[in-house]
């Protein structure tokens, strides 16, 4: 009885550094590998001439959509003209104010990413052709402020907006 | 004889016992045997656990292409965008210096460039140490294509890793050197965030 006891013990592998080890290996793996995952938003060279690179077609006029962030809200303009400027109908100069201009959040002014989208959306029910935005910035402007503009003017709800992004490059 | 009678009962009593004694010692080693039996079986499914996971781990560890750290200096804005991380120059922005593959080129003081580091000054958008080691970085990755073509796809691709709270002045900046150095396509790495309307601080 004794005998076979001690080769059955004999035949069983030590599996305890090979548990050690794991437990090492997992350790080290945990702490490096990063859950976050990334992704990448795609965008062209800055114009810095401010000149338009589209192709001029004759019969008609080139959308050129453009988004201004300033700190006071968006600028959007398209065909040179504003957008919807506060008083002053589609042909108000910059100078009239953002056409759209921040939303207070709790008496904190915000900027509204849901009406620049439903904006672009407008815009581009009326030019599905078009894929480019220019998106300009005040020098101050954060970084985090541009990449959520361009979120909301890439997609929405119902599908692509303006994904072909140009960075304009002189500040305002 | 009496007492040799009554002995005998005393003695088998006793052999009973040893023979019981036995038994249960028996019975003992059998129970050890099961028990390291079920030993052996835990340590067999924490071996497979551990194999799992050390598997899932080392998949995760080792499918980006950019290997991309955050710190208390370099916190990516979060976006909705879906496109892939690409193999590309990383540039990355942070709240107090510039570094181009993981090389610190430039400091940063209050979060611009010193009008120094600017060939134009204090106005200027050319960053000179920025333009140097990008235009290095552009050239290693030309002669790498010379050699092997198929090797290098993403000539002229540049990934800029900005903190969230850089301005846009020093973006531009950065975007306008990087184009001075033949750089035309740019990836802004950002946090993925599953749906629209993620959180964040703008406002």
């Amino acid at each position: 009885m004794g005998k076979r006891s001690k080769e059955i013990v004999s035949e069983e592998i030590d599996l305890i550094p090979v548990m050690n080890l794991s437990g090492l290996l997992i350790a080290l793996l945990l702490v490096t590998t990063t859950f976050i995952s990334y992704a990448v938003i795609n965008v062209n060279a800055p114009r810095f001439n401010q000149a338009t690179q589209q192709q001029q077609q004759p019969d008609r006029l080139p959308l050129n959509l453009t988004v201004l962030v300033t700190d006071q809200g968006f600028t959007v303009s398209a065909k040179g003209l504003n957008v919807g400027a506060e008083g002053g109908g589609a042909d108000a100069s910059a100078a009239a104010g953002p056409s759209i201009p921040k939303k207070r959040v709790g008496g904190k002014p915000e900027y509204d990413y849901e009406a620049l989208a439903a904006k672009t959306r407008e815009i581009k029910d009326d030019n599905a052709e078009e894929s480019q935005i220019n998106i300009g910035a005040e020098k101050n402007i954060t970084y985090e402020v541009i990449v959520k503009v361009m979120d909301a003017t890439r997609e929405d709800g119902k599908g692509e907006l303006f994904p072909n992004v140009v960075l304009l490059g002189g500040v305002i | 004889m009496e007492m040799q009678n009554e002995l005998e009962p005393r003695q088998t009593a006793a052999e009973i016992d040893s023979v019981w004694d036995s038994k249960r010692e028996e019975r003992k080693k059998g129970r050890r045997h099961k028990e390291l039996d079920a030993m052996a079986l835990t340590i067999t499914s924490i071996m497979d656990m551990f194999t799992i996971v050390m598997i899932f781990l080392l998949k995760n560890y080792a499918s980006d292409p950019v290997n991309i750290t955050q710190s208390d200096v370099l916190t990516l804005p979060v976006s909705v965008s879906e496109a892939p991380l690409e193999r590309a120059v990383v540039i990355a922005i942070t709240t107090n210096a510039i570094l181009v593959d993981d090389a610190k080129v430039v400091d940063l003081r209050q979060g611009s460039v010193d009008p120094s580091n600017k060939r134009d000054g204090a106005t200027g958008f050319f960053i000179e140490p920025l333009y140097q080691s990008l235009q290095n970085a552009m050239q290693k990755a030309k002669a790498m294509k010379q050699r092997n073509p198929q090797a290098v796809t993403s000539l002229g691709m540049a990934m800029v890793l900005g903190d969230f709270r850089i301005n846009y002045r020093l973006l531009s900046e950065v975007l306008y050197t990087a184009g001075q150095a033949e750089f035309n396509q740019f990836k802004f790495g950002v946090v993925k965030h599953g749906k629209k309307g993620a959180k964040g601080k703008g406002g």
